[in-house]
């Protein structure tokens, strides 16, 4: 009995609870290892990589056999970057959470056995492969700036700077830009440019480093400097040797083209020399401007230059000048004895030793403006007036000066004569008795001598004549040119009246009851001592009375101003209507002949003797 | 229902037997082993759609409440040679197990199901053959089955590095059954028989609570039984 204790035990033990049964199933278990791999794309210097700012650096997960990457974990210092089931993608660094420094980034890969077993369809089966890379984490900072410029040997701008030390940043491009142009270099050994469009403007130049932009982040580019370059000076010369041309010469620092236009109109464009003849213009010809634009020197580098320009003129005008202003009124006075001719230029009063013009003194008077000069026919006198005085001086060198001043209410007209007994006469304006009258002075003493008055019939006193004789005052205005009669006392004793509408008028110096007027194409000659009924009439249709050289005692006719074809004057010995010469002139201005000597009123002079007929 | 039906057919039979028991002539003890097989129809499709759920390959259905040995205790007394009735203790068990396991893990997935009946039975023997050395007889029991449900699952990962899991789950509940049968009485010695008889239980109902709610499922105990036991005779 006992014996069946222990079986009986078994028995109910066994039997209590039904026995279930297992299903084992064979499945080869997988290898030990595959080969695994993990692409990273970064900046790197060949053996680390270097991180200079925040970056994204991108990965992506290889397995042999194509077998399912079940994700990967990152790890660099404290940071941890997770990416379940993955095969590619980013990791952002950001770089203020490392220190500059030395690290380790590592990465564990894991990647489906694909066994079929339980664990792997539970993926608590893996293949896992560990990498690491060495990572230095370092700030760069942008070099100084370096850009320099310089003329090269082919005359064109060079731009340079030096090469900046980008450690392990890729090098995309070198930038230059201009005002209105850039040019981008990939080339990262040429640190230098030449600018074949830069002719020497004003221009600015910056130059950057770009990086290149590996699609994960964009970083800032680094300057390698900024220039402002002024524009320069070119050398300009002008040469009036030449009896046929001028010749106008340059020197721009920078390899340039111009285009040149004379008096606002192309003379030339694109001109490549360094030198240019203009031809004369006719006598008394304003100054010119001249416009000089540099541009590029060949045409294909012109397309965004805008180039400069520098203004100069030209005294393009046979003769010389005399007045250094384009605003010259043509107050001059000749005097025969001393073939010196005197010029007014605003203040300054300049005697000139003619026939070449040579300037002996220039004198700067601090009052209003020179009205008028005269220099006297007898002796050295030369008298200068202006609004509230004349100077009386001796010769060209402006020596002994006497001063006639204006009473108060009181300015004188500009018209003044000095006679051949040493009398200065003038008129003067009234302004208490609201009249012009005439007035005498001692030309030595400068003292006050006489007045007289003149007829009330005579408004127009715009231009007037004093012979030097002071026998004969002569007035015009629009309809008729009076000759007012003066006795030795200087009282008017009879005025005559010429009624003409005359183009102009002048009287001989020298005989001062002869007169010339022009009117209608006539050339018309009076004796006013005679009576008023021409002496002698020619025809000179287009021209009209300019005055007798006080030398010679030719006539000067001048063409009408703007009338096409009548840019010229006639020189006429009046004694015998004889053209001595003509001589084509510049319109739009007035000319008078003294002592050979033809003067514009654009302030040039020019000898004529060898022109006249013999 | 069956909470009221049980207690009606349990005094029923009581009642029965109580006129025997005032003239009782022997008291009985018995023990048997059986073996029964269950439909269990309801488990079974619970079973088999929890495993086609579980995302593992290579599961297979082991076992599927397939039939056990049983054991079987009764208590009575017997009276006028023809009548044997008493209470009877029970305990059947099977289970269904789902399962795949390979070099890397193991997977095992198992709903255990034991039931201990409490019942009464009542024995009638042929009576011209109720003294003779092999007595046949009819038998009758009922009551109720005690339901003990355990469903387990387990993972269990070769590399220790990996973490195994499992979890239990219980069910229990009360069914009530009547169970029919035919036996042979063997008198090897005036106290001591030998009983071999067969039937077959039918479980008039099925239930089973789980977290105190009841579920629309229970185990279904029906099925063919047959034992083979030793009756003793105490006095």
């Amino acid at each position: 009995m006992k014996q069946l204790i222990p079986i009986i035990c078994v028995w109910l033990l066994w039997s209590c609870e039904y026995p279930v049964h297992d299903h084992f199933i064979e499945i080869q278990k997988p290898a030990e290892a595959v080969e695994m791999a993990v692409y990273l794309t970064a900046d790197n210097d060949g053996e680390r990589i270097v991180l200079s700012e925040s970056s994204t650096l991108k990965y992506n997960l290889s397995v042999a056999g194509g077998r399912r990457i079940q994700g990967c974990i990152f790890e660099m210092g404290e940071r941890r970057w997770e990416f379940p089931d993955q095969s590619s993608g980013y990791i952002y660094v950001d770089k203020s959470d490392f220190p500059d420094g030395e690290y380790t980034l590592s990465c564990t890969l894991y990647a489906a056995t694909e066994s079929g077993s339980i664990a792997d369809q539970l993926g608590a089966e893996s293949y896992a492969g560990s990498f690491s890379w060495p990572l230095t984490v370092t700030t760069y900072y942008p070099p100084a700036a370096s850009l320099r410029h310089a003329i090269n040997a082919d005359g064109y701008l060079e731009l340079s700077w030096d090469r900046p030390d980008i450690g392990v940043l890729p090098f995309y491009s070198y930038q230059v830009t201009g005002t209105y142009w850039g040019v981008d270099i990939r080339d990262m050994a040429q640190t230098s440019f030449v600018d074949r469009s830069y002719v020497g403007e004003n221009r600015w130049y910056n130059a950057l480093v770009y990086f290149e932009n590996k699609e994960i982040s964009y970083r800032e580019p680094w300057s390698l400097g900024y220039i402002q370059l002024n524009e320069v000076d070119p050398v300009f010369e002008i040469d009036y040797s030449q009896e046929d041309s001028i010749r106008l010469s340059w020197d721009n620092p920078y390899k340039s083209a111009v285009n040149i236009a004379l008096d606002y109109s192309p003379l030339v464009a694109g001109y490549k020399e360094k030198s240019i003849r203009i031809p004369y213009a006719p006598f008394g010809a304003r100054q010119k401007p001249v416009q000089m634009t540099f541009i590029p020197y060949e045409e294909t580098d012109r397309t965004y230059a805008n180039g400069f320009s520098k203004w100069l003129s030209v005294v393009d005008s046979h003769g010389k000048k005399v007045s250094s202003s384009d605003y010259f009124y043509g107050i001059m006075a000749y005097h025969v004895t001393e073939d010196v001719l005197y010029v007014s230029d605003h203040d300054t009063l300049t005697s000139l030793v003619m026939p070449d013009a040579v300037v002996y003194k220039e004198k700067v008077r601090y009052n209003s403006y020179i009205k008028s000069i005269y220099a006297s026919l007898s002796d050295l006198t030369v008298a200068v007036c202006d609004n509230n005085l004349i100077d009386l001086y001796d010769g060209k060198a402006f020596r002994n000066v006497r001063t006639v001043i204006a009473d108060p209410q009181r300015y004188f007209t500009g018209a003044i004569t000095l006679t051949d007994k040493g009398k200065l006469l003038c008129l003067s304006y009234n302004g208490a008795a609201g009249k012009t009258e005439g007035q005498v002075y001692d030309a030595t003493t400068a003292l006050f001598e006489a007045s007289f008055e003149l007829p009330a019939e005579i408004v127009d006193l715009s231009n007037v004549f004093i012979t030097p004789d002071a026998r004969y005052l002569y007035t015009s205005s629009y309809s008729a040119i009076y000759v007012v009669s003066l006795d030795e006392a200087y009282r008017v004793t009879g005025t005559k009246r010429l009624d003409m509408y005359s183009s102009g008028w002048c009287v001989n110096p020298r005989q001062t009851n002869q007169l010339f007027a022009s009117a209608n194409g006539k050339i018309y000659q009076f004796d006013v001592a005679a009576g008023l009924s021409p002496v002698s009439v020619w025809d000179y249709p287009g021209m009209f009375v300019a005055n007798i050289d006080p030398a010679t005692g030719y006539l000067l006719l001048v063409g009408q101003a703007y009338v096409a074809g009548s840019d010229y004057v006639k020189i006429i010995r009046p004694e015998t209507n004889e053209e001595l010469a003509t001589i084509p002139v510049s319109g739009s201005t007035n000319y008078r002949l003294a002592g050979n000597t033809l003067m514009s009123g654009s302030g040039y002079v020019m000898n004529i003797k060898k022109q006249l007929k013999k | 229902m069956n909470t009221r039906i049980f207690p009606f057919c349990l005094s029923f039979l009581l009642s029965l037997c109580l006129p025997a028991l005032l003239q009782a002539q022997q008291v009985t003890i018995e023990y048997a082993a059986g073996y029964g097989i269950y439909k269990m129809e309801d488990m079974k499709g619970l079973f088999k759609s929890s495993i086609s759920s579980i995302p593992i390959r290579n599961i297979r259905v082991t076992d599927l409440f397939p039939g056990y040995i049983t054991h079987h205790v009764k208590a009575g007394v017997t009276w006028k040679a023809l009548h044997h009735a008493g209470l009877s203790v029970d305990y059947m068990n099977t289970a269904a197990h789902a399962a795949v396991s390979d070099y890397s893990a193991s997977y095992a997935s198992t709903l255990r199901m034991k039931g201990v009946r409490l019942g009464a039975f009542y024995r009638f023997a042929l009576p011209h053959t109720a003294k003779n050395l092999l007595s046949p007889y009819l038998q009758l029991s009922t009551g109720a089955v005690f339901n003990n449900g355990k469903a387990t699952e387990s993972l269990t990962f070769t590399d220790s590095k990996e973490d195994s899991s499992s979890s239990s789950e219980s069910l229990e509940g009360v069914n009530f059954f009547v169970e029919p049968a035919f036996g042979i009485k063997i008198r090897v010695l005036p106290i001591l028989s030998l009983h071999l008889n067969a039937g077959y239980e039918f479980d008039l109902t099925q239930q089973f609570r789980y977290q105190g709610q009841s579920a629309i499922i229970g185990p279904d105990w029906s099925g063919l039984r047959v034992q083979a036991g030793v009756m003793v005779c105490l006095f």
